[in-house]
């Protein structure tokens, strides 16, 4: 049954889930299976096939409208094999995963760090083939977690709010312009309370090891009122109403659709560095079809996957992002340093400084 | 040659050994290198996993009466590896856990060092390797106990334990590959001196009595001496049976003939025709009896000298024309014509000369003894350059029906010997020197009347 | 002939002796080799016979020592050994022929003549029956100065008859002494070897006369 309600939490797992990248249409159409769970659901499909032997079950934070072309075309290469699609927000697939009560085949989520923890602890399983030890290194942790998207994260300008201003180039340039006109910036920046949204402490932790300017720029922007926002789609709504003149930390596939469909607005890929995120997959340790899992994530991570992914989703697949390419993309890895992020003390040392920064306290 | 029965080889003995060692030198060294491997990628491991613990002690401050601790990102940065390893972390304060895994706790929760300490645990199903520091930061107006457990997953110690392996797997089996063959080479190496003892035994051959002067290494000094001591046992053993042959033949001969000429003289001095008859039955014993002993007294040399003696080279032309000189006169008192005729240009063979002399005798003395006075024997020498043959034909009583060859057994006679005095040893002996000088003894009747003997030995050209 | 015996083995010495002076002959005995040098000095012999084993020495060495001392007397060594030196090294060491023990006299005798053929020795030996002239040496008779051949066998029957001319000897008594002691005596041969010597004897005034029941003798005719 469906528990699709305006709730707080609801909200807030949806802003932790694909910074509300689709619409919620599909959680009306889901058919969901009337099941006790501990966690959250919000939606659930079944993809049944006509000659099933056997069934994947797929725990997923990624919107279903996303993911449907996808499993079609697995399906299509796997007839037998019917598709039960279970959606939540990534807090909640955290801890389905973590409780190891129900059974998934696959975890997909795009919360790197908790995708990392789970496999930590020890909570996903081994697998290796030829297929998943062909992608690079950098984009799975051991053989447990496996990216196979590769998003980058840009900042969001509004063609209003930037009239007559140069389009900065890197967060110095940032720094400086938003220094040197606070009047134009103040009240206009947006950002993500890391505090409440997930990606949002993760992005502003990855920036901030890798660049004393992040810790500067907070600083700016806590001079200039900053506006913190749960999820991207609204600070794309107030890019197009003018209420915002810069949105920092923003899903560049998603961004692009919203400014394709309203205009007013400029990607800017900063070139000091843009970070990319992964969007992964695990096999939870008590998954009940393991080979099944692996074959879909070996799907996921095929050149026949990869090139679906790009023309059915609006994600960019992993194979596009070119290492040898130069230029600032920098993807997030997995790594131990993501584990530290989700101390409990240094999240709270980190928040505590970001609050500081942001003179929020 | 006769074959000694064989146990082992100490060739094979030695190279097994090698190898044996060669392999255990090799698993040791493995082994060894593995180890040391690991122990070094682990120290490796505890220092990171004390630096990472180290950098969060330092970070131990207090404010008011409450301890902070902040979690350097440098702590966990230092722990990264390439293997991607787990990390687990509890960080306690007076034993309560203030932030990491809470159930992570060392073996021996209440041991308190100073220094930090490594060791290895089980977490979660994994094996990690852990270190705790423990530190006391003033707090208020206590001392707060701050205990650090980190661990790790030791997939990175692995891999590089494992490349170790490798190169030690490869290391080994070269050493072991190394070893063997160098034990295969020193074990044929060390039996050279006995190969030299024994090729020079070998070259010798049995006829060489001299003792072995060859330098031999210590190990086997025992062994030729004992080799030495032996050959000169032999030789003195060899040398008296020679001087005793030689003696008994002079006491045996001597009284015997004294016995024929005193019965010589009393069979001339009788009147009486009963004593006459009894006299020469006398007479013919006697002469049986001295023949005996002569022809067994050849027998014993000719079979004594037959594998010991060193042959020498002689022109066997010579060694029948000393015969034929020897025996002419007991032809010529038969009135027995004897002739010797040779053709070709050389006659040499290699043999023992008292052999070869008394061999001739026996068959030139036997063609006279069994002829009719006015007869003819005929001594014929020829050499095809593989073989020397006498042929001596006689005119005499032939071998009779018997085969030939029967008649070379000791003591047997053919059917028609009858009273003329023989041992049948003769043809055994001259038998017995064919043989051991390689040669052959044929005999024949001949077409009309007589004995045709072939004497043939290998012609040394 | 004169002999010089040198043997050690006193019974063998005096058989040999004994035995050799019914044939006619002369002989004196040495015990040892020193001995024997007394009586090389002393006198002249026809032959030596040398025994080679003797108590003070071996015969070989004295033999060479004599031959280098200048004395040529003809030697015919005498040995029981059956190894020790071949019949070369006895030729070499300066005997002129060498018999072995036990002695065949009918042999001894040959060899004797062999070897004072050879060295030439003076004809006092020749014996003389009417017109018969008897050298036994060379094996020759002259038939009133004829010179007539002899064989061996033939040889010794006449020099039997000449031992005891116009004496009678039977065939057993002929047989003893024609015969060696290994052979069986055929009075067919004798009878046949008569014959021979006769035909030989052709034209001589000298006869080999039977003498019916009791044997032959040599006899002048007339």
């Amino acid at each position: 049954m469906c528990r699709a309600v305006l709730s707080l939490p609801v909200l807030r797992s949806l802003c932790l889930s694909l910074l509300g990248l689709l619409p919620l249409q599909t959680q009306a159409q889901a058919q969901t299976q009337a099941q006790a769970q501990a966690f959250e659901i919000e939606a659930h499909v079944r993809f049944d096939s006509a000659m099933e032997q056997a069934e994947l079950r797929l725990l997923s934070v990624t919107d279903l409208s996303a993911f449907e072309q996808l499993i079609r075309d697995y399906q299509m290469r796997n007839p037998t094999v019917s598709v039960d699609y279970t959606q939540v927000s990534s807090r909640e697939l955290y801890k389905a995963v973590a409780a190891q009560e129900v059974a998934f085949d696959v975890a997909i989520s795009f919360a790197m760090d908790l995708q990392m923890k789970l496999a930590n602890d020890g909570l996903a399983q081994d697998h290796q083939s030829r297929t998943s030890r062909a992608a690079p290194a950098w984009s799975r942790w051991r053989h447990e977690v496996f990216g196979f998207t590769a998003e980058p994260i840009v900042a969001v300008t509004s063609e209003r709010g930037f009239e007559g201003l140069p389009l900065p180039r890197t967060r110095q340039e940032l720094i400086a312009l938003m220094r040197d006109h606070p009047d134009r910036f103040s009240g206009k920046v947006g950002i993500y309370d890391i505090r409440t949204v997930g990606t949002g402490y993760l992005l502003g932790t990855q920036d901030a090891n890798r660049s004393e300017a992040y810790w500067r720029l907070a600083e700016v922007m806590g001079a200039l009122d900053p506006q913190l926002y749960c999820c991207s789609s609204e600070m794309l709504d107030d890019i197009g109403t003018g209420e915002l003149h810069l949105a920092y930390n923003v899903l560049e596939s998603y961004a692009k659709s919203r400014l394709d469909q309203q205009g007013g607005g400029q990607i800017l890929r900063l070139q000091d560095f843009t970070h990319v995120v992964m969007r992964s997959a695990l096999i939870p340790a008590n998954a009940q079809s393991p080979e099944l899992a692996g074959s879909f994530v070996d799907y996921l991570l095929s050149a026949e996957g990869q090139s679906k992914i790009a023309s059915e989703t609006a994600f960019p697949p992993l194979s596009s992002y070119d290492a040898a390419s130069g230029g600032p993309l920098r993807p997030i890895r997995f790594g131990v340093t993501l584990l530290a992020n989700l101390d409990r003390l240094m999240r709270d040392r980190f928040i505590a400084a970001w609050e500081g920064a942001l003179r929020l306290n | 040659m006769v074959r000694a029965p064989q146990a082992g080889s100490i060739q094979r003995r030695l190279a097994l050994s090698h190898l044996l060692l060669g392999a255990l030198a090799s698993i040791c060294l493995f082994l060894a290198i593995r180890f040391v491997a690991f122990q070094t990628a682990e120290a490796t491991q505890d220092n990171l996993l004390r630096a990472a613990a180290n950098t969060i002690a330092e970070q131990i401050g207090s404010s008011g009466d409450q301890v902070i601790v902040k979690l350097p990102h440098s702590a966990f940065a230092i722990l990264e590896t390439a293997a991607q390893d787990r990390i687990f972390y509890n960080v306690r304060v007076n034993g309560q856990s203030i932030t990491g895994y809470e159930d992570f706790l060392p073996p021996d929760a209440t041991r308190r060092v100073r220094d930090p300490y490594s060791f290895s645990l089980g977490y979660r199903g994994f094996d990690l390797r852990a270190v705790v520091l423990n530190s006391s930061a003033p707090a208020g107006s206590e001392l707060q106990e701050v205990t650090i457990l980190i661990g790790q997953t030791q997939d990175a110690q692995q891999a590089v334990a494992d490349r170790f392996a490798a190169w030690a797997i490869l290391i080994s089996a070269g050493i072991f590959l190394g070893l063997a063959g160098l034990g295969a080479i020193t074990a044929q190496q060390a039996l050279r001196p006995l190969r030299d003892v024994t090729g020079a035994v070998e070259r010798r051959g049995p006829n060489d009595l001299r003792p072995l002067r060859q330098p031999t290494p210590v190990e086997l000094t025992p062994l030729t001496s004992a080799l030495n001591d032996f050959i000169r046992r032999l030789r003195h053993s060899l040398r008296r049976s020679e001087t005793f042959i030689a003696e008994a033949a002079h006491h045996i001969r001597t009284p015997l003939s004294t016995v024929k000429t005193e019965t010589e003289i009393a069979l001339r001095r009788t009147e009486c025709d009963d004593t006459r008859r009894a006299l020469r039955k006398v007479l013919f014993s006697v002469e049986e009896s001295a023949r005996s002993a002569s022809q067994l007294l050849a027998y014993a040399t000719v079979t004594q000298r037959s594998d010991s003696t060193p042959l020498e080279r002689m022109d066997l032309k010579t060694k029948v024309q000393e015969a034929y000189d020897a025996l002419f006169p007991t032809a010529d008192l038969k009135d027995i014509e004897m002739h010797f005729t040779a053709q070709g240009p050389c006659f040499d063979i290699q043999g023992d000369v008292l052999m070869i002399e008394i061999s001739l005798r026996n068959l030139i003395d036997n063609a006279i003894k069994y002829s009719d006075p006015d007869s003819r024997i005929d001594l014929n020498l020829q050499c095809d350059g593989d073989s020397v043959v006498l042929t001596i034909r006689d005119q005499g009583r032939g071998l009779g029906d018997v085969s030939p060859k029967q008649l070379f057994g000791r003591f047997k006679r053919g059917p028609e010997t009858a009273g003329i005095v023989g041992t049948g040893m003769g043809l055994s002996i001259v038998n017995e020197v064919a043989r051991s000088h390689g040669g052959q003894l044929y005999l024949s009747n001949n077409e009309e009347r007589g004995t045709c003997a072939e004497l043939s030995f290998p012609c040394l050209s | 002939m004169r002999f010089l015996l040198v043997e050690d083995n006193q019974n063998l010495a005096e058989a040999v002796s004994t035995r050799l002076a019914m044939d006619g002959h002369a002989i004196d005995m040495a015990g040892s080799l020193g001995e024997a040098q007394d009586y090389l000095a002393y006198s002249s012999y026809d032959i030596v016979l040398l025994d080679l084993t003797l108590p003070d020495g071996d015969g070989r060495r004295f033999l060479g020592q004599c031959r280098a001392a200048g004395n040529d007397v003809p030697v015919i060594a005498v040995t029981a050994q059956s190894d020790v030196s071949s019949r070369v090294e006895v030729l070499d060491a300066g005997a002129d022929d060498y018999i072995s023990k036990p002695v065949n006299f009918a042999e001894l005798e040959a060899r004797c003549r062999a070897v004072l053929r050879r060295r030439g020795g003076a004809s006092h030996n020749v014996q003389q029956f009417a017109d018969l002239e008897f050298d036994p040496l060379r094996a020759e008779v002259k038939v009133a100065g004829e010179p007539r051949e002899l064989r061996n066998r033939e040889m010794r029957l006449l020099e039997i008859f000449f031992s005891g001319p116009d004496r009678i000897y039977s065939k057993v008594q002929i047989g003893d002494r024609l015969f060696s002691s290994a052979e069986e005596i055929s009075e067919n041969v004798i009878e046949v070897y008569v014959a021979r010597l006769r035909k030989k004897l052709d034209g001589s005034r000298a006869q080999i006369e039977t003498v019916r029941g009791l044997g032959y003798r040599l006899s002048e005719r007339g």
